[in-house]
This record gives structure tokens, C-alpha cells and sequence, in this order.
């Protein structure tokens, strides 16, 4: 009757542990995997955050630094150490410099500059790699997460279906507890992408400063040292 | 795995789910309470009960009982004994007749004719006549008498709620939602179902003449799925112990 059945369905809490805790094995099973992506994907969206920031910061300052400085041997025993991108470009740099010109021997100015490029562009791409390394998770959890909350909820409204079948009763209070945790899962799946790809493209972006930011810093320093390397 | 300023992220994001998940659980998610639906069966259902019109006949006879003596009295015979009499034969063929509708036909006329004929000398040949009791009616408008119309709308819809749950349409065909089907219900009074009969079906059309007779069995199998209903005990009696239970599948 009208009564019982509003009754069964106020009983039925749509808290999201009681949606939990009546799902199905393989529902169940979905919902933790994608509550853990969506923990492993705030992870690396705040842990990202904050070192892409700073990394991008530190690079910025440390350059304004090394223009403002006039030694640069001084400078690199001193601030060109720093564990920050555009210290590594430098190092790499300064470093491939003392191996090509102290030698001793004539200076073979072409070969050097090659080799100066070389060394920058190496150790830069080194750091755009170690920056963008969690990237790729975040691209799988967001481009994944919802055909795998929709295979909970197939998955919850299959079972639902054949709890109808096996109990010859079509009433709402029946069908409907069965879809609502059904569709909780699509609800997690969406839950976890949204922000990883949101998360994603805004990093992407700060990446590519960054990396925008170590090439032209390279730039900046291999000409200052070809111009060096025509007085050695 | 970790890198070393994970650690403070993932803290932070366990800490967020957590709170999110709590916050959820507590008030964001709790259900709204939806206006309940108006139970509107009585309205739909009150030109639908056709025993209505038993009711008030049965009202009509009792004055043509009281002036039968009127006319009784102009024959010579006892003048005090006839009024007696005759104000008990009305209800008299009547309540007879229900038990005997059950059981024999051809014995329990007997007892009546007895009846009828000191009265046919008393009074008159017509007398009989100018009662307009048919067995049929009689029978089923006497007990009906007892129970208000609205009770019996009443029975009836609690009886259509008790039964669409057990309803499975069955598939296919057009249209066929519309077919009304009256099933004769007889009852014990635990409320189980002793026999049902299928009864004329209304709302046929062309399109879903074929699917009738599919109808009428997914009704009688409801009613015989949900087998014990839930009735009004003191309404049993003349109420739903004979009912013709008019189903609508929609």
C-alpha cells in the first residue's frame, strides 16, 4: 500500500556509507578502487602544485640572480647548486664548459658550443621529465574513472534487475535502492575525473612555462658563454 | 613510490576525502521528504460502483410492504393477524434466497410458496405479482443494504491497492491498459480467495481485442497471487464475502 511504500523508501538512508555497504561485491570493489584514485589523484594535485610553484619561482629568482652576479664561477659553487631546474641547466652548463676550455689545449670554439647546447638542452628536458613524471596518472585516473564508475552502475542496475525478477515486484521501494547505489559509482567515477583533468591541463600549463622559462634561460646563457668562448 | 613532498599532499587529500565523506553522510545526502500522494481512489471509483443503485430499491420495497395490508384489508378474513404477516414476508423472501442461492435451487422454493399462499388467500392474487422481486436483485440488494455505498467504494479500493502489487501486465499489445475486467470474488473470511470468476470486461476496442481474454487472466492471477487480503472484518458479512472486484490496470 501507499503507506509501506513511502516508508521503505524514507527508510532507505542515501548516506554514503549506507550506499556503500548495500552495494554489490563488484560495485563495492569499483567504488574503493575509484576512492583511491581520487585520494592518489589530490595527492599529486596538491604535491604538484606546490613544487611546479615553487620550482617555477625559484628558477625565475635564481636567474635574476645570476644576471645581477659577476662571477660566475663564484656563482656556481655558491647559489648554481640549488636542487632548482634552472641551477641544473647552469650546472650542466658551467660544468661542460670547464671539461671543454681547461684543458690545456686550443679550443675548438664550434664543437664547444655544440656540446654547451647539448648539455643545457639535456639537463633541461632531465627536468621537465622529473616535473611532469605523475602527469600521466592523472591523464589515466581522468580519462578512466568514468567508464569505470558506469561499469559499477551497469553492473548495480544488472543486479538490481534480477532482485526484481527474483521478487516478482515492480514497486519503487524495491527497484529504487538497488539504482541509487548503482548509480553512486558513476557518481565516484565522475567525482575522481573531474578534478584530475581539470588538474591535468593546469598543470600541463605550468610545465610548459617552466619549460618555456629553462629554454630561454639556456638560450640566454649559451650566448653569453659563445661570446666567453670568442675571447678564450 | 612517493616523492618526498607527497607525503604533506597526500595527507591533505585523505584528510579532504574524509571530511568531504563525513560531511556527506551527515546532512547533504539525507533524503527529502516528498509530499505524499493523495490517496484520490475514492473520487475515481464512486460512478464506477454499480451497486449503488441496489441500495435504495430495497428502501422502495419496504412501502410497498406496508401497503400491501391496505389493500389485504378488503378482503373479509382477520383483520389483526394480516399486518403481522405481511410486514414480515418482505424481508422473508429475501434473506432465504441468499442462503439458498448457494445450495439447492429446486427444495428451498418450496418453503416460500407455503408462505406466499396463506398470504395469496388473505390477500390477493396480485400481491405477488406487485412485488417486484426478482431473485437476483433481491439477493444481492438485501445484505448490500447493510453497508454504506462509500464503504463499499472504500472495499474497493483498498482492495485494488492490495492487489496491483501483485499485478504483472502481461507484455505486448496495444493499448491494452484500458481493459477494465469485474472479477466475481468469492471470499472466506480469513480473507483468502475461495473462486474467481471473470466477469465482463470493459474498455475493449479493436486494437486490443485480442489481448482480452491475456487481461482478464493477469487480473485473476493477481488476485490470486495476493491471495489473504486485508479487509475490515465487520464489513465481511454482505460486504466482501460475494464481491464483484472491478480491476483497472492503470
Amino acid at each position: 500500500m501507499m503507506q509501506d511504500l513511502a516508508v521503505t523508501a524514507s527508510t532507505s538512508a542515501l548516506s554514503p556509507i549506507a550506499l556503500f555497504l548495500q552495494a554489490d561485491v563488484v560495485v563495492k570493489a569499483v567504488m574503493i578502487g575509484l576512492l583511491l584514485a581520487s585520494v592518489w589523484t589530490w595527492t599529486i594535485i596538491l604535491s604538484g602544485t606546490i613544487s611546479l610553484s615553487s620550482a617555477l619561482r625559484k628558477s625565475k629568482a635564481l636567474a635574476a640572480e645570476f644576471w645581477k652576479s659577476e662571477d660566475i664561477d663564484k656563482f656556481y659553487d655558491g647559489p648554481g647548486r640549488q636542487d632548482v631546474p634552472a641551477a641544473k641547466v647552469f650546472s650542466a652548463a658551467v660544468s661542460e664548459w670547464r671539461r671543454s676550455v681547461r684543458t690545456g689545449k686550443p679550443v675548438d670554439r664550434e664543437g664547444t658550443r655544440a656540446r654547451l647546447a647539448n648539455a643545457m638542452a639535456s639537463a633541461a628536458a632531465g627536468e621537465i621529465d622529473r616535473l611532469s613524471d605523475r602527469l600521466n596518472i592523472l591523464a589515466t585516473v581522468g580519462s578512466v574513472a568514468p567508464f569505470v564508475g558506469l561499469f559499477g552502475t551497469v553492473w548495480g542496475i544488472m543486479r538490481s534487475f534480477t532482485d526484481i525478477a527474483a521478487s516478482q515486484n515492480t514497486s519503487l521501494g524495491v527497484v529504487a535502492p538497488g539504482i541509487a547505489e548503482a548509480l553512486f559509482a558513476t557518481a565516484l567515477g565522475l567525482f575522481a575525473a573531474i578534478p584530475a583533468v581539470i588538474a591535468y591541463n593546469r598543470l600541463l600549463h605550468k610545465i610548459s612555462k617552466i619549460e618555456g622559462h629553462l629554454h630561454r634561460f639556456g638560450d640566454a646563457l649559451h650566448i653569453t658563454l659563445s661570446r666567453e668562448l670568442e675571447r678564450a | 613510490m612517493m616523492q618526498k613532498g607527497e607525503g604533506a599532499g597526500f595527507g591533505l587529500s585523505v584528510i579532504g576525502h574524509g571530511g568531504l565523506l563525513a560531511l556527506l553522510s551527515l546532512n547533504l545526502m539525507s533524503v527529502r521528504e516528498m509530499p505524499k500522494l493523495s490517496q484520490s481512489m475514492d473520487v475515481m471509483l464512486v460512478d464506477k460502483a454499480g451497486l449503488v443503485s441496489g441500495a435504495p430499491q430495497v428502501a422502495q420495497e419496504a412501502p410497498q410492504a406496508s401497503e400491501a395490508p391496505e389493500v389485504a384489508d378488503t378482503p373479509e378474513d382477520a383483520p389483526p393477524p394480516d399486518p403481522a404477516p405481511t410486514s414480515r414476508p418482505t424481508p422473508a423472501p429475501a434473506k432465504p434466497a441468499v442462503s439458498q442461492k448457494a445450495a439447492e435451487k429446486p427444495a428451498p422454493p418450496a418453503p416460500p410458496a407455503p408462505k406466499a399462499k396463506p398470504k395469496a388467500t388473505s390477500l390477493s392474487n396480485d400481491f405477488l405479482k406487485g412485488i417486484p422481486v426478482e431473485k437476483s436483485t433481491g439477493k444481492a440488494a438485501a445484505p448490500r443494504a447493510a453497508i454504506s455505498p462509500l464503504a463499499m467504494n472504500g472495499l474497493a479500493a483498498l482492495l485494488l491497492q492490495q492487489v496491483r502489487p501483485c499485478y504483472n501486465p502481461p507484455a505486448g499489445g496495444t493499448d491494452t491498459a484500458s481493459i477494465a475486467t469485474v472479477l466475481d470474488l468469492k471470499m472466506k473470511r480469513d480473507g483468502s480467495v475461495a473462486s474467481v470468476q471473470i466477469g465482463e470486461q470493459t474498455g475493449i476496442n479493436a486494437q486490443n481485442r485480442p489481448y482480452a481474454s491475456q487481461m482478464a487472466d493477469a487480473a485473476r492471477r493477481a488476485v490470486l497471487r495476493c491471495s489473504p487480503f486485508k479487509l475490515p472484518v465487520e464489513l465481511y458479512e454482505g460486504g466482501w464475502d460475494d464481491f464483484a472486484f472491478r480491476f483497472r490496470p492503470s
